[in-house]
């Protein structure tokens, strides 16, 4: 009889466990969870934390992942409005947004049977909204023209309103262009333009490149030229202005020409005479004629 | 005989704990073994408690941090649990989810290059050259004059919100790195093949950062960009045209700074024969000026003694030069008196010999 506490004790605590096991669930942050009442969809607990139900198999709880999912969509042809074809790979990312709705649509709220249909229905939104747009709206020199956001802003809309009206309870929250490429044969004429564009490039560069050396080097022999042209000028002027100051001392001599041109001469002749002269004189040259005793001083020659 | 009286025993089998009125050999013995049973039932029981309550003990690592979910709701407003020993009920009352928060984290874009991301990591060779691309095979870019180029991203970023990044992706990551394939094909797009790849190379990787950065911040990641670089690349086939054209630009280069070079030379030469030219005129011009000054002076002084006697100033004059000039004479040759005939040898260069003029035979 004492030992009968403990044992209530215990079998108590196994009757909770139980219990709970029983008509407790819970929801984990960031899941969502569906409680039917055999087999209809009868509450939906989207808050984390604990739930009560009633046991299998009268009620069940299915518990859905409410976080965003990643998408990729199918790499495939599409032709364009300009009758171009290019190939588009879509990634999204798109939750549950109305789990009642979505369990009912997908079996047990199947992840891989949403993404089926939606495969097939971005798949044909991205065809009907890229085909509207043509080649230059995703490649394009001038920005002004590109179109690639925008597309992209078109196909999600395209898509929500089709899951919309599908109503599958699914919202998409972002939409992207993963990849794009263009038909295996194209890219050949691609590359054949490519090498085209290249070599006349290189020609173009080398071209450019000769003819700009070749301004500078006439720039600069013009610019030299002019320099010892000025410089020859101011040269002259100089000059000019040395004659003129000369000019000055020239009426000073004026006032006998005579003793003028005698000094020049003379002072000319001294420095003509001044180095490496060899004079071959005679006794009768001046003042050498002093040297002769036999006869009178003769005028110099 | 009531089978609820305690005070009855059952038939060869004794309640533990109670000590039958009569007993034999056998009944103590069961009796005894039971009681060594419970006792160890007991026991077990306590070990699985205490079990059961230190399995709530967990650690988290350096480069961790955990949430506590209670019931699937977060404890404490989603508190963070940093490094160090912690303890929750164990499950499935609590769940402690550990969230890895490295100081910076990689990723790469997984389009736009002809290698993936495996035959990087294991620097698999270049694929062969190929005059036609399959885009399921190799991947690539449209720039904006309409021409294929391969360009890679990557980037690290930092996980600031560790609860939004683990809780509101199924996996974040991967929306990183089509944030980084998007940025690089949209961005491709907007520049020529050109600027990609040399002249607008800055700018370019610029724009990709800056549009992956506007992705993840749009969609509220959890998580800062810390860095993005890129790489871009022609295409394999038309490489050896590509360097071509980065030859010529080189020459091109070098050709533009000889002509920088020579221009820069020429012109320096000629300031320096310009300044030559204009100097050697003025100094002429000062020593002619200075000549004359200097001339006009002597004149002046001489003119009173000249006008005084001509003849003799000239004489005077006369004899001083010669005097200066006979004295500074190198040779002087004195002729002999009365000799009729006076021979000079005088020593020239030789004159060089003329060959292209033919010989007669």
């Amino acid at each position: 009889m004492k030992r009968k506490p403990l044992t209530l004790a215990v079998g108590l605590v196994l009757l909770v466990i139980f219990g709970l096991m029983l008509f407790v669930y819970q929801v984990r942050l960031s899941q969502v969870a569906v409680v039917t009442l055999f087999g209809r969809v009868v509450h939906v607990k989207t808050d984390p934390g604990p739930g009560l139900r009633l046991p299998y198999p009268i009620s069940q709880v299915f518990v859905l992942d409410q976080r965003i999912q990643n998408f990729q969509d199918n790499f495939e042809e599409i032709k364009l409005h300009d009758q171009n074809i290019v190939l588009v790979s879509l990634y999204l990312g798109y939750r549950i947004s109305e789990p009642g709705v979505f369990f009912q649509n997908f079996l047990n709220g199947s992840i891989s049977e949403a993404e089926d249909k939606l495969k097939d229905l971005v798949r044909s939104a991205k065809s009907e909204v890229v085909g509207r747009h043509d080649f230059s709206d995703f490649v394009s020199t001038e920005r002004q023209q590109m179109k690639f956001a925008q597309i992209e802003t078109e196909i999600l809309g395209e898509v929500q309103k089709r899951l919309n009206d599908k109503h599958y309870g699914v919202e998409v929250k972002f939409l992207q262009i993963q990849k794009i490429g263009l038909p295996e044969s194209v890219t050949k004429t691609v590359f054949d333009r490519m090498t085209a564009e290249r070599q006349t490039y290189i020609s173009k560069i080398q071209s450019e490149g000769e003819l700009a050396a070749t301004k500078i080097k006439s720039a600069a022999d013009s610019t030299a030229a002019k320099m010892l042209y000025d410089a020859d000028a101011q040269a002259f002027t100089i000059r000019g202005q040395g004659e003129a100051q000369m000019m000055k001392s020239l009426e000073v001599l004026q006032q006998n020409p005579d003793l003028a041109t005698f000094n020049m001469q003379i002072a000319a002749m001294e420095q003509f005479l001044k180095k490496k002269t060899t004079l071959v004189l005679d006794l009768s040259t001046t003042p050498l004629q002093w040297l002769r005793m036999d006869q009178p001083a003769q005028t110099n020659k | 005989m009531n089978p609820q009286d305690p005070n009855v025993p059952l038939p060869n089998v004794p309640l533990p704990g109670d000590a039958p009125p009569v007993e034999d050999a056998g009944s103590q013995a069961l009796a005894g073994a039971l009681r060594s049973s419970f006792f160890i039932v007991q026991i077990v029981m306590v070990a699985l408690v205490l079990v059961f309550v230190f399995s709530g003990v967990f650690t988290v690592e350096q480069q961790e941090q955990a949430i506590i979910l209670r019931m699937g709701k977060p404890v404490q407003g989603g508190r963070l649990f940093g490094p160090g020993l912690w303890w929750a009920w164990p499950r499935p009352i609590d769940e402690v989810v550990k969230l890895r928060i490295t100081s910076l984290t990689s990723a790469e874009s997984s389009v736009g290059w002809y290698q993936t991301a495996d035959e990087r990591a294991k620097h698999a060779p270049e694929p062969p050259p190929m005059s036609k691309l399959n885009p399921a095979n190799i991947t690539y870019a449209l720039s904006a004059d309409t021409n294929i180029i391969h360009v890679l991203a990557s980037a690290q970023y930092r996980i600031t919100s560790p609860t939004i990044f683990h809780f509101n992706f199924t996996d974040a990551s991967v929306f990183v790195t089509n944030a980084l394939n998007n940025a690089l094909l949209q961005t491709a797009s907007e520049f020529p093949v050109d600027g990609i790849l040399t002249s607008n190379r800055a700018e370019f990787r610029e724009r990709v950062q800056q549009r992956a950065r506007e992705l993840i911040e749009a969609e509220r990641l959890g998580i800062t960009l810390a860095q993005v670089e890129v790489t871009c690349s022609a295409p394999i086939y038309l490489k050896p045209k590509f360097d071509e054209v980065v030859q010529a630009l080189v020459k091109s280069e070098n050709t533009l700074k000889q002509a920088e070079t020579y221009a820069t030379t020429n012109v320096a030469t000629a300031q320096g024969e310009a300044a030559t030219r204009v100097n050697v005129a003025d100094a002429a011009r000062k020593r002619k000026v200075d000549m004359m000054a200097a001339q006009a002076n002597t004149f002046s002084n001489l003119l009173s003694q000249y006008e005084r006697n001509p003849e003799l100033f000239k004489r005077i004059k006369q004899m001083a030069v010669l005097e200066n000039v006979y004295t500074n004479a190198e040779q002087k040759i004195m002729v002999p008196p009365n000799s009729h005939e006076l021979r000079f040898n005088l020593s020239r260069e030789p004159q060089e010999p003329v060959n292209n003029i033919p010989t007669q035979p």
